[in-house]
């Protein structure tokens, strides 16, 4: 306190000084005034300052209210606001200057971010979405997926359930490929990464993100533009600006949804005469396993500064959350410093990000559930005394495990990145630029599991421990031309690139068993007797890829618009005579707005149509050496007396393996009226995926191994997205903002053929993609499958007709003999039949955004649509046959089903609409003495999901293609309050 | 502009020199066959020994699970005298162990498939050492290699014998250069004279080293008495194996009706080996002949056979090292027959409760049972049946081993209790007590307890496993004998197996005698399918299954098989799936 007194008197002091000096010197005055937009309305958080200085300046308050000091006759003030155009006043004798701006119609010259280019709204004819700091969700944000969840058509992520430790699934325009790659190419600050870096990132780092769907923009990323990227530019210092800021969220989460299982007085009544055991307990399993009410914390600190020189930002985070089921936690801790300087007399721009970050999880696995839903609740909720482990019912301890047991083993990881990058860009010419940029990103991550030696099933093992350690260490390094000219009506964009990228990876594990003590865990992995062959293992591997890269980007008179791209990606992964693949794309635009028939009319301010084609690909199926015969350990045997390691190739390799190639067309608008106040976009599309990579099942013989990855087959995905945003009331003291998107995608394989040594291959009819099983169900398995024809992911089961009932009552399922050859065939290509898809075939998003004054409330609803759900839960819980040995669901008693398979009895819609949050904020403004801005908001997170779904949640991983199953190993959806505080200085 | 040109100029430079070294390949934990087969000894590990790697238990006896060791599974537990019970839920496992004990599967069932896949992985990859083998030959390798290649080239006999005797109609495939639409089925009779062609022609140039002492260079490979047995297994199972018809009830309706049938269709067979052509018959007593010749004998304790340090057997002539710490074999079938307060009070390990003997296998060995006064009578049971079960009050170290039941507070294992499914019987109930104990348990196929408690955890022993044995071929031959009508010299050859274990010899053979032998003394060895499809017992009706027999839901239910086809198995679904140019076998 006394520090801060002493500085407040200083700057009166300076303050007075600086007044007495103005004074004497020259007629120096304070210019006042207020920033208006056409309306009349103020402008709040608009900028006036002085021209050639922005340090002389401020922000206007929230009635629009502005004050610059010091201001000399020959000064020019400049007014700006972000989506206005700036102006600029001669101040000459005036004391008072109300400026209105005037909005800049659509942003159109706002500079975006296309991947490698440099270009501005207008000049861009791809489909290029963008989410802003500003246009994030509020509510709970642990990661930045939680921060642009639903604000992208056609960008679905989709979590799994309450699980804090499994990522969610993100996909851009549905599924193009059936093995890795579907994942979006993540792209922060010029590094290329992937979607756990996004997700590891601070949101609050994020100034914003481009959102690249067709072929057209994502060509320029070749071989891994193939499912869409994801451009991340993270916040700068900003010039004239030295801001501090915190920002920390807290809140609290509780479980809102149940599995009702038979207590164990209804255990007990229906078990009468069959229990095996009976401890004389009560307990509810499910309740037990997780926790009442679980905190989060999420605080984040920032500094910044800029000047006409250069800039700076330094932040620090920490995201801590725990999970409902006890014992699960996730901390990440971020650090971020961007900096940049310009030398050589402005020419040469240097720029140097640092990264770093930290995590720990501690991790439950989802068979807990089935654990604590079947479990016999006669045990108690504690060890037993006598024996100091667990009573554990003999008849059920074969197949699931007690759930207490599988709380006490111990699943974590911790993990640590650093990455330095950094840009030197050289202006050669004004408009030519040559720049060079470089990257090295390190991470390591070391996990820990244990067992207890008292454990049921490992106390013949006595326990296990395993350490595990990963290291990654990828380099990345380019060189790019760029070059930007107007000539005229001329509009020049082009650019030049030369990338090489390696990436390396080292894996190191060891499990050890036979412990006489549990005190070490695994942080003395000698303190274990017993380690066999193979229980310590490492393994490297390494790829490399080689790209160039053109891209040329015309306009013409500001009204039409065409972008060449065209790539060459070369990667290390690939056979002798695959190595190289070619990405070209084209598209072209025509900004109808601007044409002169289109003057002298006021309700469309903005018109653009867009068309695309490209070609882009994937390799992420190929591992490292996938294509050559190379051999490795397969296990040990004697030789001459000697214990010897054998080496085989253990897998079958694949030679002509090559680039997954997509093929894209895009067609779409964008669509601005009555001033910009309406806004939307459309756009439509159809890929084609060829020589898609899976790994098929093969036929053994002639293979020795029955799997093989192979180029085999052609999928297509059309789709529409469309997205309306609206100003809808516009007032001084009040905005009513409503947005929404939807995204309709068609997915469908239309060939599962290919060739292997010029030989015509073909995998099954119906090949299985997700198969549930529990004990008393372990064969025809099979849920989900891809066939010719279908969408990728198709429920495709026995069809339930009723029930056969037996003397004593019990039920078995009646099943329709579909192909009418008198037998009921269960099997793959049995009688089963196609009933729905596993993908929602729509998605859409609602966005509320309401502002009085200085409130605001803002929230979200997110829907999926068209797709069907197996709700293997209530199949496998209802199953009476293994009664009272597994606790059954209420109500199965009454239902007597005696048998376990799979039909349709159990497939349920699976639509939904969320409730995702509802947020009250309200800012201070500068009302408070010494800081800019704060804000304080309280958020609801999953207040509601309306679906006729009878499970848990239907927010299970329906986006996978092997998703869709709900096999009781989803973790409830948590319900979070959360409030928030920002705070700027 | 002229900076313009001279900056792309030097950029195009930088393009130009972007050099094809980047994009090859590094390998860190593998490596190529250069690197493999450098040396001799790496020749033959990589080629040779890593096979032997690959066959694990070769199936032979129960891995982790009982789809890896699906040969013997599908053997033992589709024959007369093992069963896996239904115990209120636990073991049914939607029926698809009583489905196997009654025959009631389907082709999609995944033991199928397992089997099918291990035999012909095993086969692909004898085929692809093979292959580099004879190119190493071919480009002026030396003499060993050939040797290598017959090693391998009986490797891949004995499972194409598996493949024989369980799909009949299989694809032969002999080089890794295959393609899918090269591969179809041949014939029965096809693939039986491919095998018996392959042991002919590669048995003299195998070695005579010993394969079960750890002394010898030839520990647990294929030798030349592996060969000859291989060969006794063929020439014995010939008259079924060379039909291309199995499903027109020529091998059902009993030993009776069966027996001439098969007699005749040996002594059809033709098989030259050693220079000499002889008839099915012949050839298995050839074979028994010349293994004794080579010093095989029985062993004078037939337990000791399956026990630690059984690399002193005289008997056993093909096994799978064993060592609990380095070739280290997973053996599980001990474990998952004893109940768990068994396998808690031997090794303080957990037991499954699963595997045990039927009615009809301790009525075999003798065992006899009032119902009325529910008295198991063990007095007049054959040596081997103390050998091979545990039966009866089980207690360790002299203590009684607990039971929680209401009914009774000590574990009885019992005989006569066993059944393909117990239903769900009352808390507390006899019945219960009944479904928990019911069925003598393995002690043939033993785990040490005496070894460290590390044996148990990871279910390794220190035991080799035994494969062949030569008291196989002393039945085998006891049989062929019978069956060309020498009587007293098959009889002679089967007390042999009697004298040994102290059993009463017997005074006069027939069939039964011979079948009934071979159950008692290779009881949970996989012979048990082979045996009953060649006497004509497979499909026949038991104490155990018959019409009516009560199982669990999905088992199905036992139906006479009068045509036969179920004396093999179905091609499994997924193989037919994946190779449209097989057929599926008949009746299925």
């Amino acid at each position: 306190m006394m520090r801060v007194k002493i500085l407040g008197h200083k700057m009166v002091f300076a303050a007075i000084a600086l007044f007495l000096t103005g004074f004497t010197l020259n007629a120096q005055r304070t210019v006042r005034g207020t920033i208006t937009d056409a309306n009349g309305d103020p402008l709040i958080g608009a900028s006036a300052f002085v021209k050639g200085n922005s340090s002389r300046g401020g922000v206007t308050d929230m009635n629009g209210a502005y004050s610059v000091s010091d201001v000399r006759n020959s000064d020019v003030l400049v007014f700006s606001y972000i989506g206005y155009n700036t102006q600029e006043v001669a101040v000459g004798n005036q004391s008072t200057i109300n400026v209105v701006l005037t909005e800049d119609s659509e942003f159109l010259d706002e500079v975006v971010m296309i991947g490698y280019a440099v270009g501005n709204k207008r000049s861009v004819s791809g489909t290029v979405d963008r989410v802003k700091a500003e246009d994030m969700n509020s509510g709970l944000i642990s990661s930045p997926m939680d921060a642009i969840r639903g604000k992208v058509p056609g960008l679905v992520i989709s979590g799994v359930g309450g699980s804090i430790n499994d990522s969610p699934t993100v996909r851009l325009r549905g599924t193009s490929s059936l093995s890795g790659g579907n994942d979006p190419l993540v792209i922060i600050d010029g590094v290329f990464t992937n979607l756990s870096a996004l997700e590891n990132l601070a949101a609050q780092d994020i100034r914003e993100l481009s959102v690249l769907k067709d072929a057209s923009e994502t060509a320029q990323y070749g071989s891994r533009g193939a499912a869409g990227v994801i451009v991340v530019q993270t916040v700068r210092g900003e010039e004239g600006k030295a801001t501090v800021n915190y920002n920390g969220q807290y809140g609290v989460s509780q479980r809102y949804r149940r599995i009702e299982m038979l207590s164990a007085e209804e255990y007990r009544h229906y078990g009468a005469g069959s229990l095996s055991s009976d401890l004389g307990a009560s307990t509810d399993w499910f309740d037990w396993i997780q926790n009442k009410m679980v905190t989060q914390n999420n605080h984040h600190v920032s500094f910044s500064q800029g000047t006409s020189k250069g800039n700076m930002r330094a932040s620090i985070g920490i995201n801590d959350r725990n999970g409902l089921i006890r014992g699960s936690e996730r901390t990440n801790y971020t650090a971020r410093f961007n900096a940049s300087q310009k030398a050589l007399d402005n020419k040469l721009l240097i720029e140097l990000n640092l990264s770093a970050g930290y995590r720990t999880s501690s991790r439950i696995p989802g068979s807990i559930f089935a654990g604590a839903l079947l479990y016999n609740p006669t045990y108690p909720t504690h060890v037993n005394p006598e024996t100091g482990s667990w009573d554990v019912d003999n008849n059920v301890a074969s197949q699931t495990t007690h759930p207490a047991e599988i709380l006490e083993r111990e699943d974590k990881s911790e993990g640590a990145s650093v990455n330095p990058s950094g840009r030197l860009t050289y202006t050669i010419l004004p408009g030519f630029t040559a720049s060079v940029f470089g990257s090295f990103d390190y991470h390591v991550t070391t996990g820990k599991t244990f067992t207890p030696n008292n454990q049921y099933n490992s106390t013949a093992s006595r326990g296990s421990a395993g350490v595990t350690t990963s290291t990654m260490r990828n380099w990345m390094t380019s060189a790019q031309l760029n070059y930007n000219k107007e000539i005229g009506k001329h509009t020049v964009n082009a650019l030049a690139l030369v990338e090489a990228q390696e990436y390396f990876a080292f894996n190191s594990s060891a499990t050890v068993r036979g412990f006489d003590t549990n005190y070490f865990k695994y942080y003395n992995l000698s303190a274990g007797a017993d380690v066999k062959y193979g229980d310590v293992t490492s393994s490297a591997s390494k790829n490399n890829l080689l790209s160039y890269m053109a891209r040329l980007n015309y306009m013409y008179d500001s009204r039409y618009v065409v972008t060449l791209n065209a790539r060459a990606d070369g990667s290390s992964k690939l056979g002798a005579n695959h190595k190289w693949g070619f990405f070209p794309s084209a598209s072209a635009a025509w900004i109808v707005s601007n044409e002169q028939f289109m003057k002298g009319q006021n309700t469309i301010s903005n018109l653009k149509l867009r068309v695309g084609y490209g070609v882009t690909g994937n390799q992420d199926a190929i591992t490292a050496l996938n294509s050559l015969q190379m051999l490795e350990p397969t296990g040990s045997t004697v030789y001459s007396n000697n214990n010897t390691v054998t080496y085989g190739i253990t897998s079958n390799s694949n030679p002509d393996l090559k680039w997954e190639m997509k093929y894209t067309f895009d067609v779409g608008a964008d669509i601005g009226m009555f001033g910009g106040r309406l806004r939307s976009t459309i756009d439509y599309y159809r890929s084609t995926t060829k020589d898609l990579l899976y790994t098929y099942s093969v036929s053994v013989p002639p293979f020795t191994y029955p799997t093989l990855l192979a180029n085999m087959g052609v999928m297509t995905n059309n789709g529409i997205e469309i997205a309306l945003a609206g100003d809808i009331i516009q007032k001084k003291d009040m905005r009513l903002a409503l947005s929404g998107n939807m995204a309709y995608n068609k997915n469908k394989l239309v060939s599962l053929h290919g060739t292997y040594n010029g030989e015509e291959l073909t995998t099954s009819e119906w090949v299985v993609l997700a198969s549930a099983q529990s004990s008393g169900l372990t064969s025809n398995t099979g849920v989900t499958y891809m066939g010719e024809g279908y969408p990728v992911g198709v429920f495709r089961l026995p069809v339930w007709t009723g029930w056969t009932e037996d003397a004593n009552g019990h039920k078995t399922y009646q099943l329709e003999d579909i192909n009418k050859d008198g037998t009921i065939d269960q099997s793959n290509l049995g009688d089963r039949a196609v009933l729905g898809q596993v993908i929602p075939k729509v998605t859409a998003n609602f966005n509320i955004q309401f502002n009085y004054k200085n409130f605001d409330i803002s929230t979200q609803f997110n829907g999926a649509f068209g797709h069907k759900i197996y709700n293997f839960t209530a199949n496998s819980l209802n199953y009476m046959g293994a009664f009272p040995v597994m606790n059954v669901m209420k109500g199965a008693p009454e239902k007597n089903i005696y048998e376990l398979l799979h039909s349709d009895y159990y497939l349920e819609d699976g639509d939904y609409v969320n409730l995702e949050y509802i947020t009250v904020g309200y800012n201070f403004g500068k009302s408070i003495r010494g800081i800019q801005n704060a804000r304080l908001a309280l958020s609801c997170n999953n207040i509601a999901t309306f679906t006729k779904y009878s499970g848990l949640t239907p927010l299970i991983n329906s986006q996978s293609i092997t998703g869709g199953v709900d096999a009781r190993n989803v973790f409830p959806l948590m319900r979070s309050y959360t409030l928030q505080l920002i705070v700027t200085f | 502009m002229k900076k313009i040109f001279y900056v792309s100029i030097l950029f195009v430079a930088i393009l130009a020199s972007g050099c094809t070294d980047f994009l090859e390949e590094t390998a860190y934990s593998k490596f190529s066959k250069e690197e493999a087969y450098s040396n001799p000894t790496l020749v033959y590990v990589n080629t040779v020994a890593s096979v032997y790697t690959a066959m694990g238990l070769q199936g032979c006896a129960y891995d982790a699970d009982f789809s890896a060791g699906a040969i013997q599974y599908l053997s033992e537990f589709s024959s007369d005298l093992n069963i896996i019970q239904g115990r209120r839920s636990d073991w049914v496992d939607g029926g698809q162990h009583q489905q196997i004990f009654i025959h009631t599967w389907t082709a999609s069932h995944s033991s199928f498939d397992a089997a099918w896949t291990y035999i012909y992985q095993i086969i692909g990859l004898c085929n692809a050492s093979i292959d580099d083998l004879q190119a190493m030959l071919d480009a002026g390798g030396e003499d060993f290699i050939q040797l290598y290649i017959n090693e391998l080239r009986a490797i891949r006999a004995y499972y194409y014998m598996n493949a024989l005797s369980m799909f009949a109609d299989v694809p032969v495939v002999k080089s890794s250069k295959t393609t899918v639409a090269e591969v179809g089925q041949s014939s029965r009779s096809e693939v039986y004279a491919f095998v018996r062609d392959e042991l002919a022609e590669i048995i003299p140039t195998l070695s005579d080293a010993s394969g079960v002492s750890t002394s010898s260079e030839y520990y647990g490979r294929m030798n030349k008495a592996t060969g000859y047995m291989m060969m006794a297994k063929l020439a014995a199972n010939a008259a079924v194996w060379s039909q291309d018809t199995w499903n027109d009830g020529k091998f059902t309706g009993g030993i009776d009706a069966v027996e001439p049938t098969v007699t005749a269709l040996g002594k059809k067979q033709s098989i030259t080996l050693d220079g000499t052509a002889r008839n099915a018959w012949e050839t298995v007593i050839y074979c028994q002949e010349k293994l004794a010749s080579m010093g095989y004998a029985l062993y004078p304790d037939d337990h000791e056979n399956f026990l630690t340090k059984n690399q002193a057997s005289t008997e056993n002539i093909f096994i799978r090292p064993n060592n609990a710490t380095n070739y280290q074999l997973r053996q599980r079938l001990m474990c998952y027959s004893l109940h768990s307060n068994h396998t808690k009070a031997l090794a303080n390990a957990a037991g499954s409760n699963g595997p045990a003997a039927s009615v009809y296998a301790a009525e075999l060995f003798g065992v006899k049972y009032d119902a009325a006064t529910d008295v198991t009578d063990y007095s007049e049971a054959d040596p081997r049946w103390d050998m091979f079960f545990y039966y009866g009050d089980i207690s360790v170290n002299g203590k009684a081993v607990p039971m929680s039941s209401d009914y009774k507070n000590t574990l009885s294992y019992l005989p006569f209790a066993a059944k393909i499914d117990h239903g769900s019987p009352l808390a507390g109930s006899k019945e219960e007590y009944e479904m928990w104990c019911a069925g003598a348990r393995v002690k043939k196929v033993q785990i040490d307890p005496s070894v460290d408690q590390f044996v148990w955890a990871f279910d390794y022993q220190e035991a080799d496993v035994v494969v062949y044995r030569y008291a196989d071929a002393v039945l085998l031959a006891a049989e062929a004998k019978y069956r060309m009508g020498d009587t007293s010299g098959a009889l002679g050859l089967l007390n042999q197996i009697r004298n040994r274990v102290g059993a009463k010899p017997m005074s006069s053979i027939d069939a039964k005698a011979i079948l009934d032998e071979r159950g008692r003394e290779f009881v949970w060895e996989p012979t048990r399918r082979d045996d009953l499809v060649r006497f004509g017992m497979y499909t026949e009706a038991t104490t155990d299954k018959y019409v009516g027999v009560p199982t669990a839901t999905g088992a199905g239910a036992w139906t006479y098989d009068s045509d036969g086809h179920t004396t093999v198995f179905p091609i499994p679904t997924s193989v037919l799936e994946l190779n449209t140019n097989l057929k599926q076998n008949p009746g299925y």
